[in-house]
């Protein structure tokens, strides 16, 4: 079986070599890759159909020595990875690789959680002591959140994240001349989350919410309760913050106020949009962007280890602590949420969700996304700095 | 740069022509008498670093039956590490010989 790869037919033994070559660069990949093939090939059986697995585990091997080989040393990872320092210029293109690959958010989000990590979990079993019963759970949500988050949930924190380090890591310092080949800055549009899918994430993840964590603050027979005690000698008063019984009927209150301040601020929400979607201004610096497949997945991650939480507090394995307040506000915004998705469904089509957020919270038009500075390869022919009016650089920005 | 076995064939087999990944692989066992049998990933990891040391360089690209072959030679500097490391070899090779030619005496 084969299937078209660019302009070339893919074979099952191409699939599996390429998949095993995934262990080399990037960059190594884009100059060796296709003649690297070309010597599995040759050195294979003329009717193979895979990669044989011993060839495969050598690339393995040998792949993450390039990689190795190819980065900085160990003292300069750690400074770039723990401590943001700017990389030596020589790593740039080591750099780039990192910044532009997929699991860039993961690594950056894991880098202050493994201390966290080892200092609740590893410490006490390194000591002998009691395991926590919390920390499993808690661990799984500490190392499940980033990789949920290599899904781009929060995108425009992504961009951000690496927008930023590839200013600092990427393009020439004071008094370095731009180098063809090297990096840039140039002038690039903005990408914006549509509505459509923007608002079906926001209104499946409060409506998920506001049941899971209605349901458990309902239930959940473990709460913290405030009482008074004994003062010392010279001390005015005293009370203690004790797990105790859970009474949700003033939560209740609690609840019913939020969905009532919800409804009238979707109330205000619709009325606004009905007034300002019409005045909306054309976005030249603007580029829409759906990423479906990566919001689904991040809700796929998501709501499992919410539920769980949510479970450990329904059970009384937890005190109830995190769940009212989560219910609270998810009934507090779902019904402006619905309202967006509604309009967002039924509305233009270069709808993005910030449009929504300018019209249905800050009460005004929304304004014209400016154009933004990127981190862009210097074209061979062309090293000089280029300006709005020619905003593409070569197409290979890493963020804006 | 310390020369392994591996690397003193691969060295050895761009002496006297170009070749490309798949003819140095068979050139390395000719010349081991069929006992070294590179594997893709170790070729290529020995490539990169004799041409990081200057050692080889690239000559030519050919595309033959659709696969891309990328041909190899030795650099003048690699020419003079493999010319060196033979003359060891083959002076440790006459003192070898010496050695193993006296008679030997006692043992245990």
């Amino acid at each position: 079986m084969s299937r078209v790869r660019g302009a070339q037919q893919v074979d099952g033994f191409e699939r599996s070599a390429r998949f095993w070559l995934r262990a080399y660069p990037v960059r190594w990949r884009a100059v060796r890759g296709d003649e690297l093939i070309g010597v599995l090939r040759d050195l294979a059986a003329p009717d193979a159909t895979h990669l044989p697995l011993r060839e495969g585990l050598g690339l393995l091997r040998a792949g993450w020595a390039t990689r190795w080989r190819d980065g900085p040393p160990l003292g300069t990872r750690l400074k770039y990875r723990w401590l943001e320092l700017p990389i030596p210029p020589r790593y740039r293109e080591w750099a780039r690789d990192d910044i532009d690959g997929r699991w860039f958010v993961t690594r950056r989000f894991l880098r202050p959680l493994a201390p966290i990590l080892v200092a609740i979990w590893g410490v006490p079993i390194a000591i002998g002591g009691p395991p926590i019963d919390a920390v499993p759970a808690l661990a799984v949500v500490v190392v499940g959140l980033p990789f949920a988050l290599r899904f781009d949930l929060l995108r425009p924190q992504h961009d951000y994240l690496r927008a930023a380090a590839a200013t600092r890591n990427l393009l020439p310092r004071a008094g370095e001349p731009p180098t063809p080949g090297g990096f840039g800055q140039a002038w690039g549009p903005r990408p914006r989350l549509t509505a459509r899918v923007g608002t079906i994430l926001a209104g499946t993840g409060l409506a998920l919410g506001a049941v899971m964590w209605t349901t458990t603050a309902l239930i959940a027979p473990r709460g913290l309760a405030l009482a008074g005690c004994q003062p010392e000698p010279g001390a005015n008063s005293c009370f203690t913050i004790d797990p105790g019984p859970w009474d949700p009927q003033e939560w209740a209150a609690v609840a019913v106020i939020a969905v009532i301040v919800g409804l009238g601020l979707a109330g205000l929400a619709m009325r606004r949009t009905a007034r300002l979607l019409g005045d909306r201004p054309a976005q030249p610096a603007r580029v829409l962007v759906s990423r479906a497949p990566r919001v689904v997945g991040a809700l796929v991650l998501l709501v499992p280890l919410a539920g769980w939480q949510a479970w450990l507090e329904a059970t009384g394995r937890w005190v109830v602590l995190v769940s009212p307040w989560a219910a609270a506000i998810c009934l507090l915004m779902l019904p402006g949420a619905l309202v967006a998705a509604r309009v967002a469904r039924r509305g233009p089509s270069d709808l993005a969700l910030v449009d929504l957020w300018q019209i249905g919270v800050h009460g005004r038009a929304p304004r014209v996304d400016p154009w933004v500075v990127a981190v862009v390869r210097v074209p061979p022919a062309a090293a000089a700095p280029s300006g709005p009016d020619a905003p593409t650089g070569d197409g290979t920005a890493i963020a804006t | 740069m310390a020369l392994s076995e591996q690397t003193y064939l691969v060295l050895l087999a761009l002496a006297d022509e170009p070749r490309h990944g798949y003819g140095v692989v068979q050139e390395v066992r000719t010349l081991s008498d069929d006992r070294v049998k590179l594997g893709a990933g170790t070729l290529y990891g020995i490539l990169d670093r004799l041409v990081a040391a200057g050692q080889a360089e690239v000559s030519n690209e050919v595309v033959v039956e659709g696969r891309l072959r990328r041909y190899y030679r030795l650099t003048p500097g690699g020419r003079a590490v493999v010319e060196a490391h033979t003359a060891e070899l083959a002076a440790l090779a006459r003192r070898a010989r010496r050695v193993l030619a006296r008679p030997a005496f006692g043992g245990v």
